[in-house]
């Protein structure tokens, strides 16, 4: 029980003598990669995407609260000894060697106007107006780089000294340079610099001037040997915050609120009061600091950041400690007090002390001879300003602030129990908390003008859950809570005690703490069931939504912001109740292992906690503008394939489908405390929480997509801006509209070839049908000649006188070669055989009118027969010959036929007659005609002087 | 003719220079009266120069021969010089006495360290004199002591200078 905890540390006892310190932060080391030890860390700045950058020994390094990306330059120099981001976002280093370089997408590039590059040590950079440039140096005064050109202002053009070690500009865009000889305070009106020097002839302290910085119309100014000062350069009003100064130089200056930080050469890290009311060595209690400080800066967080030899540190202000005194360390503060005379009273196993300045939190010993081996466990002053002490096991004291008398009252005088756990006030009644119940108390005076104290005691017996009281808490409404050990909490109310217990809704019935939010809730703490809230009228157990990290808690304190402040050893859970979340805030705050005592906290008149712990003094600074409520989220990097790509890249090819991202929540109080959010549109249907600050999509069809991100430090995401990169992967060529047009078209295109081809061919057949057509009546007229059948019936005559029987035959021939005629006609082909059988009744017939002037050799092997040809083109041959040549006894008529290649030869000897019978000449032509629609292969007209020889194709019909 | 304004203000030096290494095992002191140098009081700078193995004194001869050869090499780098600026002002027309800081490159055993010296100037007359003090750690200068006589010889070497001038 926590009693028995108490109990011990009243046994351990420390003999410790205590002198001046002020509060730090807890500051952090961020260690540089291994290979970077030894590095100097020279200057350190945080750029518009909340990177913090570090110039050092061996080049920039990027930091992003977890990992360190380290650039430089190939073949030269990497001392960077400047740093310094324009209105443009761009980047401008400072090398030890003189060269000036900017640095945007991850290289380094030249300033081309610098034609003469100086060769000593570049110390500063400040961007002027109309995007001019300056430059310190550290042996040839100014560089002036305008947009097209460069030139240097040294101590022949009137600058105080060519050694100069900072730059800066103030709002009416002078430049002022801090040197060995001064400031000069330069400004280029019509185009021409002119230059005024301020040195301690003006009030200047030394005339060597080590650092500038420019905050709010003040000019910050740190000296070799005389400290810092500043210098309003408008009303020219002088102020010197530190009178004696014995640090050293000062290399960098960080004006605050009410302090500034001062970086030394030689003695760290140093923290004045503006007014001057006190000056701390940060450094002197926290030895991890750097003892020589090149540079000090703030982010957008509130952190500072310190960079020194080898290391950067980063501190917040959140939380400041009171811990070591000249080195020694602070033990066991078990109640403490803020009063109305601005001072903090606090007790330890030493005794009481007070610190008579709170801001510097220098304490002193209360040299109390009653209070002599007497442990004070709780503080209190009333209203009229007397100081009580609560003790175990001897009442309490009422202490007199003005006369220092110190007056005891106990059982004897009244008091329930000799060991006073918590002390409270309402109106002009006292209440204690004790071991044995609790006492109301009102002081009187007496006739002698003497206190008289009047007690009403309470105990279980009236109402009061347990006579076990860890804490009395009166709320806004003048009602009195009681945390009871064993009993839950109590509450009196208009002369009456209520109880809240299991029945009401607590899990545990041991309460250690009570507070009230600025909702004007109570709530309350148990010894391990965690923290209710009063609803109605029972508790109503409170879960963050993210949980409390520790569930022994000490104490539970509303704070004026509205929060509630869950103190455990774990560190300080930071819940806002409206949304349910808690900040936790441990390791990194340096508060992981404060073990704060029970309810040893107290609030001051600006609403700052202080909280006793059992290694010092830790106080919570609610004044302190929480500058980010959470992460700044930003996406650093869009890749395909895992290649980074410019993100300014909407569209993808449909193969260009491997999205990866990396993100990242800048949080440097607390990196580890970052969980993402994370979800693609079109692809996720929910949100995905991740720790991860890199995540691949792969394979993503074709479509449009939103990748959105967010960074929480509570796993909580409501209200923080979501990060969002939207993108298309356009599908591929033959599933897009274009291609679906030419497709149409080309179908088109197709589809009309097609039509007029068709029409073409059909147009062609309807001509080769009226060619058959007009062949086929051509053929019948040929045959119906009246010629034809003359000739045939002269020759019929004379074989009827001569050769009866020749002539049935010949009238059986000429029936025959008629009926043959009008079965084939209507035929595209026949075979060859039945045109051979047609041709040879033809012979026949005429064979009878010719005799022997005519001869037909037919040589056609029974092979051939198979093949076809379109019917009466023997036929048509023959006659043709006939009709055009001269048959005579002189000159016979011999038409050969035979076949060669496939091709039917017919050839007959030329003999042409002067006047050949009329002719329509369609016979050759249409036999031409009708072989081009049956085959590919030609008919042949061959004339020599001998011959007329027509070839035409065999068909494999 | 007359001096010009700006000769008018140039002195030449001559001093000494003592030196003390206050080691737990042993104390060195030696001396030179080899200090030369120039003030140019009108346009604040000046430069010191003394020859390193014009140092007298020492426990032993032995002493001198191990401080000329193995830790001064003062063959190889034969002098030590201090050159640079004045910060402060001084009226060499209105005698008193000065404290100035001088700034400029100290050079010890071939190595230059940026050093601000601190001295006390005083004007008498025609001529000024000077006295300074300050230390010199041997390791900034790159002068490596052996394990062995670490006892001996101290890391932080105290120098006093003494020096007049007259108007050149």
């Amino acid at each position: 029980m926590m009693l028995r905890t108490l109990l011990c540390t009243w046994f351990l006892s420390f003999v410790l003598s205590f002198y001046g310190n002020g509060q730090n932060p807890y500051f952090r080391d961020h260690p540089l990669p291994l290979e970077f030890k030894k590095a100097d860390v020279t200057c350190v700045l945080q750029d518009h995407n909340y990177f913090i950058w570090l110039g050092t020994s061996v080049g920039l390094i990027r930091f992003d609260g977890n990992s360190y990306e380290h650039y430089e330059r190939l073949d030269k120099s990497n001392h960077i000894s400047a740093l310094y981001q324009d209105s443009h976002h761009v980047l401008w280093i400072g090398f030890q060697d003189g060269s000036i370089e900017k640095f945007q997408n991850g290289k380094f590039h030249a300033v081309s106007q610098i034609k003469q590059p100086v060769s000593s040590p570049i110390t500063g950079i400040v961007e002027g107006s109309n995007n001019e440039m300056w430059f310190s140096t550290y042996g040839e005064g100014l560089v002036f780089v305008s947009t097209d050109t460069a030139y240097t202002f040294a101590q022949n053009h009137g600058l105080s000294d060519n050694f100069v070690y900072a730059i800066v500009r103030d709002e009416n865009n002078h430049i002022v340079a801090g040197t060995d000889r001064g400031i000069s305070v330069c400004s280029r009106p019509n185009n021409k610099t002119e230059v005024e020097i301020i040195n301690t002839d003006h009030g200047l302290p030394d005339n060597i001037v080590t650092s500038l910085t420019y905050r709010s119309g003040k000019l910050w100014i740190g000296t070799e040997s005389q400290g810092v000062c500043s210098l309003d350069l408008t009303t020219r009003k002088w102020q010197y915050p530190v009178q004696t100064w014995t640090r050293g130089r000062a290399t960098s200056i960080l004006p605050l609120e009410e302090t500034i930080w001062i970086g030394t050469a030689m003695h760290g890290v140093v923290e004045a009061d503006i007014k001057g009311k006190f000056v701390t060595d940060i450094s002197k209690t926290d030895k991890s600091l750097p003892l020589r400080v090149n540079d000090i800066t703030m982010d957008s967080e509130g952190n500072i950041w310190i960079a020194g030899p080898g290391n950067i540190h980063s501190g917040n202000r959140t939380f400041t400690f009171l811990t070591h005194f000249e080195g020694k360390q602070l033990d066991n503060v078990q109640a403490i007090l803020y009063s109305r005379e601005g001072t903090i009273w606090y007790s330890t196993n030493q005794g009481v002390f007070f610190t008579k300045d709170v801001a510097s939190g220098t304490p002193k010993h209360l040299d109390l001879p009653d209070l002599k081996g007497i442990q004070v466990i709780s503080l209190y002053q009333d209203p009229d300003g007397y100081i009580w002490f609560g003790t175990f096991d001897a009442g309490v004291f009422r202490y007199d602030l003005i006369s220092g008398n110190m007056l005891q009252v106990t059982e004897k005088n009244g008091l329930i129990n000799n060991n006073v756990l918590s002390i409270a006030g309402k109106d002009d009644e006292l209440w204690f908390a004790t071991l044995g119940g609790v006492s109301q108390c009102k002081v009187t005076e007496n006739k002698n003008g003497k206190p008289e104290f009047v007690f009403n005691n309470y105990t279980s017996e009236h109402g009061l859950g347990s006579n076990y009281i860890y804490k009395i808490f009166v709320d806004t409404q003048g009602k009195i809570w009681f945390a009871t050990d064993g009993k839950g909490v109590t509450v009196y109310e208009n002369g009456e005690f209520k109880n809240y217990s299991l029945n009401e809704g607590l899990k545990s019935n041991i309460i250690y703490s009570v507070t009230e939010d600025a909702s004007q809730k109570i709530w309350i703490s148990t010894s391990n069931a965690g923290i209710y809230h009063l609803e109605g009228n029972s508790f109503k157990p409170f879960m963050p939504r993210n949980g409390l990290r520790d569930l022994s808690i000490s104490a539970i304190i509303g704070e004026k912001n509205g929060n509630i402040l869950v103190v455990s050893p774990q560190g300080i859970d930071i819940l806002d109740p409206i949304t349910g979340v808690v900040y936790y805030h441990g390791q990194e705050f340096g508060i992981a292992d404060i073990d704060p005592n029970l309810n040893a906290y107290t609030i001051d008149s600006i609403g700052n906690i202080w909280l006793g712990t059992q290694s010092g003094i830790v106080k919570y600074n609610t004044n302190i503008p929480p500058m980010q409520k959470w992460p700044v989220t930003r996406i650093n990097e869009v890749q395909i394939f895992l290649a980074a790509i410019d993100s300014t890249q909407k569209k993808f090819r449909f193969n260009q489908n491997h999205v990866s991202f990396d993100y990242m929540g800048f949080w440097y109080h607390d990196p580890a405390e970052v969980t993402y959010r994370l979800k693609l549109e079109g692809y996720d249907l929910e949100w995905v929480t991740s720790k991860n600050h890199f995540i691949t999509y792969p394979n993503l069809p074709p479509g449009d997509y939103c990748f959105m991100v967010q960074a929480s430090a509570t796993t909580y995401f409501d209200g923080i801006p979501v990060r969002k990169f939207a993108f298309t992967i356009l599908p591929p060529f033959y599933n897009t509209a274009w291609f679906y047009g030419l497709l149409a078209v080309s179908g088109a295109v197709l589809l009309f070839w097609f039509v007029k081809a068709r029409e073409r061919k059909l147009r062609a057949r309807e001509k080769t049908e009226k060619d058959k057509i007009r062949f086929q009546l051509e053929t019948l007229k040929n045959q119906v000649n009246p010629h034809f059948l003359f000739n045939s019936f002269n020759t019929l005559i004379g074989v009827i006188e001569e050769d009866k029987e020749t002539a049935v035959a010949y009238v059986e021939k000429l029936s025959d070669f008629y009926r043959q005629i009008l079965l084939s006609r209507e035929k595209d082909v026949i075979p060859l055989s039945q045109e051979l059988e047609l041709l040879e009744n033809y012979y026949f017939l005429q064979l009878k009118r010719f005799k022997k002037n005519f001869k037909l050799n037919v040589d056609i092997p029974d092979d051939k027969h198979k093949f076809s040809i379109p019917p009466l083109t023997l036929q048509l041959l023959v006659e043709n010959a006939l009709k055009h040549n001269i048959v005579s006894n002189d000159k016979p008529l011999i038409i050969d036929i035979r076949v060669e290649n496939d091709y039917l030869i017919v050839r007959n000897n030329l003999q042409r007659k002067a006047a050949y019978e009329s002719s329509t000449g369609l016979g050759l032509s249409n036999i031409m005609n009708r072989f081009r629609l049956l085959t590919n292969k030609k008919v042949v007209v061959h004339e020599t002087p001998e011959y007329f020889v027509v070839s035409v194709p065999l068909l494999d019909f | 003719m007359g001096y010009s304004q700006d000769t008018l203000q140039v002195f030449t030096i001559n001093g000494q220079v003592h030196f003390k290494s206050d080691a737990p095992l042993e104390l060195i002191e030696a001396e030179s009266d080899a200090l030369k140098g120039l003030i140019d009081f009108y346009n604040q700078t000046f430069a010191f120069t003394i020859p390193v193995n014009s140092f007298k004194g020492f426990n032993s001869a032995l002493q001198k021969e191990h401080f000329n050869e193995n830790y001064m090499e003062s063959d190889q780098y034969p002098r030590a010089t201090f050159a640079g600026k004045m910060i402060e002002k001084v009226d060499i027309s209105q005698p008193g006495e000065y404290i100035v800081r001088a700034k400029g490159k100290l050079t010890i055993h071939g190595v230059e360290q940026e050093r601000i010296i601190r001295a006390t100037i005083r004007v008498v007359g025609e001529s000024i004199s000077i006295q300074a003090a300050f230390s010199v750690l041997l390791q900034e200068h790159n002068i490596t002591i052996p394990k062995v006589v670490q006892h001996k010889i101290a890391e932080e070497i105290f120098v006093d200078i003494r020096a007049n001038g007259l108007r050149k």
